[in-house]
């Protein structure tokens, strides 16, 4: 099972939108695929109808009283399953801190499902915490949906910062652009000529759209409602070059 | 938690739907009790394949092709389950494993299928009424489809229409709905389960009998029955596996028909040769000249396969640099391979080829004479059998002890072919001998045989690699740097030739040892 983490230190970037229409794409191809939405606001669980509720909260399932396979729920597309958030994962850094290796947890919780599913996607809260420790720990790629400003740029750079400090070498960073706004030159300048010393973005870039923003009217995975729309077609792109990445 | 019990409790059920009862009022009653969504109805293509020896259904399972109107999937479907444990998106046919993309089903069956071609069994077509039961927040919670299956036209049955199939999936997380449809199908329209499953029915109606092929004997002969009747079964089994394989063959589906039809041909002058005395003399001498003429067409089509799937093994053994200065390599044993491959079709389609077979097929089936003056017809096939396994048994011993480290290749070669003789004698008679101890026999004799059988071949190909060498020099095909690539593959043949050159003592005295001996004669020792 390849792990990719839909990751960012900034909110509203696109990281739910990415998770659920990569997770689609996957499983469209005929990969088993799960989503685990690990932001307690609960976006991914809403997108696919599913209640961000589960029995007894985050904390038996960091105490080991409860198995993640327990609290997985079938979408309403073949191949593709979800393990929704709860409200209590609010408080999942402290429960962790308690734990013997905090960072580790995650890792150790996904274990079981590794033959059971293809890819896991999970749809990370916002912020730097001990949650996203444990997120760069059990994760094979971090894809960080970047906004093209200043100050997306910004957190982006210390992402990579902490990455190097913490000696994550083994985690693949794949920055990509979202959210492109083509009427504004700032957006425009950026893709054009990304900052060198933030690394290589991806190639795909995913457009500012109504379409995306159409998902949370229809509950549903962007290319299940408006396959030919160009967001869609560009995260049929940028999931041709993520899997690139993996298996490469 | 095996990926097994994660989802075993999710697979689908699929219950018959009798020719009475109409699928519009079954799914009038679902939108009835349930709140329910309608999928447009679509008609998809859903074609079966396995292989010509049925190795997808050994490993129980259906393989299934499925057409529609966003694309094509190819997808294992394990029989016992009814679930798709294995699935591949597919722009075209797909004839060899190797064809598909890398994952799970690729994975899954290139070591079943090998070399074998995956052959579109039986087409059908297929409308399918999809309707989703929706939860309050119109999430969906169980799957409802009824598929209506024709077999295509091009198949001849009087049953095109198979009964049409009701499918429920649970989803996972959802078991309460799915528990109140099952009870809903069982009050109102006491649906039977399909046992059989889609896969076995469109087989039994397009009149195939799954596994019905192998290129086994599979006979069971009776100790007492007359040696020239045993005989003939065993010469009749062999020579329907080669008229089975006949037209894959010709067309060359892949290239196993061809080496199981050789195997057929080997067997019978085998056959011919070892158990003298159940047909006439002048017969019994013309059809052993006619199959060995059967094996020499045979054989140059059959030694370009075997170069062929040995290529990568080939091109792996070169350092990186050499490897694609090989590749004109690949493109002379295609060429040849056709050339060859025409010839025998030709062969095959002559006079003399059609009357073999012909009269072949008269004297193994014309009626058993009451009296005989023939040796060995009248005496009870276990005598016969005993006394020649046995004879062979001590000749392979024989040979096998006179072996010495400076023997020539040819010497082992001898022995080969004894012990081939030996292993066919064993697997005509099987039946005749208590099962668990014949494969004993069979195993120790396996060990010595592949010894014995990669050092002839090595010796073999290292010959016709020469004469391959000159060949495509005298063609003007071999650059420099193929030349070198060349002879390091045949370096690494002399090199591993020497190797297995060496074992062979081991598997010897393995072979030869007081047990199984004593265990060979046990079985064939004729009692006096």
């Amino acid at each position: 099972m390849k792990t990719i983490a839909c990751y960012n230190i900034k909110g509203g970037v696109g990281k739910t939108a990415t998770a659920v229409n990569l997770a689609y794409l996957a499983s469209r191809e005929g990969a088993r695929t799960l989503v685990l939405d690990l932001d307690p606001q609960g976006a991914a669980s809403f997108y696919f109808r599913i209640k961000p509720k589960i029995k007894g909260g985050v904390k038996k399932l960091i105490d080991g009283k409860r198995d993640l396979i327990e609290l997985i729920k079938g979408t309403d597309y073949p191949n593709l399953d979800l393990i929704p958030t709860d409200f209590s994962f609010r408080n999942m850094d402290l429960l962790l801190d308690d734990e013997k290796k905090p960072t580790r947890r995650l890792h150790k919780l996904l274990k079981c499902l590794e033959d059971e599913y293809d890819y896991a996607f999970l749809d990370c809260p916002p912020s730097i915490s001990l949650v996203s420790e444990n997120i760069f720990q059990a994760a094979d790629a971090l894809l960080v949906p970047t906004i093209p400003s200043t100050l997306s740029l910004r957190t982006l750079d210390q992402l990579l910062k902490f990455c190097r400090e913490n000696k994550l070498d083994k985690l693949m960073v794949l920055p990509f652009f979202s959210m492109v706004d083509a009427r504004k030159q700032l957006h425009r300048l950026i893709v054009e000529k990304p900052p060198k010393t933030l690394g290589r973005f991806l190639c795909s870039a995913i457009p500012y759209a109504s379409e995306v923003e159409q998902m949370g009217l229809k509950r549903a995975a962007l290319a299940s409602y408006a396959p030919k729309s160009r967001p869609a077609l560009a995260y049929e792109s940028l999931w041709e070059e993520v899997k690139a990445h993996l298996t490469g | 938690m095996s990926r097994q019990s994660l989802n075993a409790a999710f697979y689908r059920k699929s219950f018959i739907i009798p020719d009475g009862i109409d699928i519009a009022d079954i799914k009038t009653v679902f939108c009835e009790k349930f709140h329910c969504a309608e999928s447009p109805v679509h008609s998809l293509q859903r074609t079966f394949h396995d292989s010509f020896d049925w190795r997808i259904f050994d490993a129980g399972a259906a393989m299934e092709a499925e057409s529609r109107a966003g694309g094509s999937t190819l997808n294992w479907r394990d029989l016992k389950s009814d679930a798709i444990l294995g699935s591949a998106s597919i722009e075209q046919a797909i004839r060899f494993s190797w064809n598909l993309p890398p994952g799970g089903l690729r994975e899954r069956i290139e070591p079943l299928l090998e070399m074998r071609a995956l052959l579109p069994l039986v087409r059908t077509r297929c409308k399918v009424h999809g309707l989703n039961v929706l939860n309050k927040d119109k999430k969906t919670v169980v799957r409802l489809a009824i598929e209506e299956t024709r077999l295509a036209p091009t198949h001849k049955s009087r049953h095109n229409r198979l009964s049409s199939t009701l499918y429920v999936e649970p989803v996972k997380g959802y078991s309460e709905p799915f528990q109140q449809v099952l009870s809903v199908i069982e009050q109102q329209f006491a649906l039977e389960p399909d046992k059989q499953g889609l896969a076995l029915r469109v087989f039994a109606a397009a009149g195939l009998q799954p596994g019905g092929y192998s290129s086994r004997l599979n006979l069971q002969l009776t100790p007492d029955m007359r040696s020239d009747a045993a005989a003939r079964a065993i010469m009749l089994r062999l020579l329907e596996t080669m008229q089975a394989n006949e037209p894959g063959l010709k067309t060359e589906l892949d290239s196993e028909f061809l080496h199981d039809y050789r195997v057929a041909v080997r067997r019978s002058r085998s056959m011919l040769g070892q158990v003298k005395g159940v047909l006439p003399r002048a017969k019994q001498e013309r059809f052993r000249r006619e199959f060995s003429w059967l094996g020499e067409i045979t054989s140059p089509t059959r030694d370009m396969d075997v170069y062929l799937l040995d290529f990568h093994a080939f091109k792996n053994s070169l350092p990186a640099p050499l490897k694609e200065a090989i590749v004109p390599f690949h493109d002379f044993l295609e060429k040849h391979q056709k050339i060859e491959h025409r010839r025998l079709v030709k062969q095959l389609a002559s006079a003399r080829y059609r009357k073999l077979i012909a009269d072949w097929h008269a004297c193994l089936t014309s009626p058993l004479p009451r009296h005989s003056s023939l040796p060995n017809a009248l005496r009870p096939a276990i005598d016969v059998a005993n006394e020649r396994i046995w004879r062979m048994f001590r000749r392979v011993i024989s040979e096998g002890e006179s072996i010495q480290p400076d023997s020539p290749p040819e010497d082992l070669h001898e022995l080969r072919k004894s012990c081939k003789k030996l292993r066919y004698l064993i697997e005509f008679f099987l039946s005749l001998y208590p099962r668990n101890h014949v494969k004993q026999s069979i195993y120790a004799l396996k060990s010595l045989q592949d010894q014995l059988g990669e050092y002839q071949d090595l010796h073999v190909q290292l010959a016709s690699m020469a004469t391959i060498r000159a060949q495509m020099i005298a063609e003007g095909v071999a650059s420099e740097r193929m030349l070198v690539a060349f002879d390091l593959i045949m370096q690494t043949m002399d090199r591993r030739q020497e190797k297995v050159r060496k074992i062979f003592r081991t598997r010897f005295t393995a072979f030869a040892d007081r047990k199984n001996r004593e265990n060979f004669a046990k079985l064939f020792k004729p009692k006096l």
